[in-house]
């Protein structure tokens, strides 16, 4: 069989250089990139050596896996270089644990491991416990977003080459972003720039003394944490009534959103009588188009929410403001101007890039990091093991420091929060769960 | 306009943004139309956009919006002309 073309080198778009730029500025503040886990409960074991042979189908056949960004001195614009000679750049591991504790520990390690090389974009751990079985998939944003890494998944269940091919023949690579239009890129820019400006006048809250400086001045030692909540069916089905309720239909972003500022509010900031929150929300920009068309990079824009909060609101006055707020970025397109500016961001370099970033924000990027994924219903079952939930992990730079990240799976929803350990307690991380698992149930 | 105007430019709007598996009928469910929070925010701005019915302003109310028929007579009976 004849196998896909890959291009070995291609121009990454604007979102892929902004991805990139957080991953620079992540290693050389905490150690480790830009990375997410996805925690997949299995069934039953899965074998390594099955995992292993599909693995390698799959990086033989999609040579970009094993490639990363590169830039030449005269053509500015960063790009994806994939050597000729594939390789297998992915590793696997297999542990054993006696019990939760370990697996946490386990999992804690795996968060905040970094990459063996430059070129190395996934890896795999299987882990094995009495009566849990466990994969944990840690991919590099560069390469693959959240649905991208659920989409390649897929690709690990064909059970043969022949078919890992035939699925490898739906995905295109990225578009390169063009040189062209620079008139709608520039206006898209001062746009962007323009709404980033309004947003800055009022200082967001974060964590404690958190800003840029300080995290510099700690480079070592910020490992993250995590903490998952699963929801049951039942659990999903009661907090989605009141999700309805006290947003409005089909309103849990704006919902969640609400719960999130208005928990960690009561721990963080309870003495101030008007406080701002700022969270930048990835959305997932693929639109219509269905398979593995669009797994490879980025396929994101983000939202800039930014929300009044008086010390008295009512979650329904928060997800108000917030549903506002995600009003006002659709109807003024900031997401897709938004993906038009960055394209002309590929020529900062990555380190002055994240200064820009954080710059046009006075040193204070967001309260907190969020994502709501919705539905995972892509994969139902891996290498014949029956999945029972999956999570996602990603890291979360600091400053915010802290993250709330959701998904459903299952019809499960499963919450996830991730937080720098350099920054916040334990204590206070239960707490605002606590407070988080408050909202999620029903007034008596 | 006409109510068949209305489902045929908001029938092609719904399969551009997000090409539901069926043909989309009156009884289609948002659910149906693979419509999540996003993409609802995305379908009351382009409303807004293309028929001038504000729905934050009229107040939606799940029964108001539960199909793709009962979306489009909101639309109607709500629409400037």
């Amino acid at each position: 069989m004849r196998l896909p073309y890959f291009k070995n080198k291609t121009y990454l778009s604007g979102i892929d250089w902004i991805i990139s730029a957080i991953d620079y500025y992540l290693i050389r503040t905490s150690g480790t990139g830009n990375h997410s886990t996805l925690i997949i409960n299995l069934e039953k074991k899965i074998s390594i050596k099955d995992l292993d042979v599909r693995l390698q189908a799959i990086y033989q056949n999609i040579p970009v896996l094993s490639g990363n960004i590169k830039r030449d001195k005269i053509n500015l614009a960063p790009y994806w270089y994939c050597k000729k000679k594939r390789q297998n750049t992915y590793q696997i591991f297999e542990h054993k644990c006696e019990n939760k504790e370990e697996f946490e520990t386990l999992k804690f390690n795996i968060l905040n491991e970094k990459f063996k090389f430059c070129y190395q974009h996934l890896k795999f751990n299987i882990i094995n416990g009495p009566e849990m079985y466990y994969l944990l998939m840690t991919f590099d944003h560069k390469i693959l977003d959240a649905h991208g890494a659920e989409m390649f998944l897929q690709l690990l269940n064909k059970s043969s080459e022949e078919k890992i091919i035939a699925k490898i023949r739906e995905i295109k690579q990225t578009n390169a972003a063009k040189l062209i239009n620079w008139q709608k890129k520039f206006d898209a820019g001062r746009d962007i720039q323009r709404h980033l400006i309004q947003m800055s006048k009022n200082e967001c809250e974060t964590i404690g003394s958190c800003t840029i400086k300080g995290t510099l001045k700690n480079k070592c030692g910020q490992a993250q944490e995590s903490l998952t909540t699963v929801y049951t069916e039942q659990e999903t089905k009661v907090i989605k009534r009141i999700s309805e309720k006290r947003a409005g239909f089909m309103m849990e972003t704006a919902f969640f959103l609400a719960v999130c500022t208005k928990s960690i509010n009561s721990v963080l900031s309870e003495n101030k009588p008007l406080c701002h929150y700022s969270i930048p929300m990835p959305i997932d920009m693929r639109g219509n188009s269905k398979g593995l068309k669009k797994m490879l990079r980025n396929h994101l824009s983000f939202m800039f929410l930014k929300i009044e909060f008086p010390q008295k609101a009512t979650i329904e006055e928060i997800s108000t403001k917030y549903k506002h707020a995600i009003l006002n970025e659709v109807s003024n397109e900031y997401p897709e101007k938004l993906q038009k500016a960055t394209r002309l961001a590929r020529i900062c370099p990555l380190g002055i890039l994240y200064r820009f970033m954080s710059l046009s924000m006075k040193g204070k990027v967001c309260s907190f990091a969020f994502s709501n994924l919705g539905e995972s219903n892509s994969v139902k079952d891996i290498l014949g093991s029956e999945i029972k939930c999956i999570s996602h992990m990603p890291r979360v730079p600091t400053p915010p420091g802290i993250g709330f990240f959701f998904n459903t799976f299952s019809k499960k929803l499963q919450f996830t929060v991730i937080w720098n350990k350099a920054i916040i307690e334990k204590n206070q991380v239960n707490a605002i769960v606590n407070k988080i698992n408050e909202c999620f149930k029903e007034e008596e | 306009m006409e109510i068949t105007q209305i489902k045929i430019e908001l029938k092609e709007y719904i399969e551009a943004l997000l090409s539901p598996e069926i043909e989309i009928t009156d009884n289609s469910t948002l659910e149906d139309m693979n419509v999540d929070s996003l993409a609802l925010v995305k379908l009351f701005v382009f409303i807004e956009k293309k028929f001038g019915v504000m729905l934050g302003e009229i107040g939606i109310r799940k029964e108001n919006i539960a199909t793709f028929g009962k979306i489009s007579e909101l639309i109607f009976d709500n629409k400037k002309d």
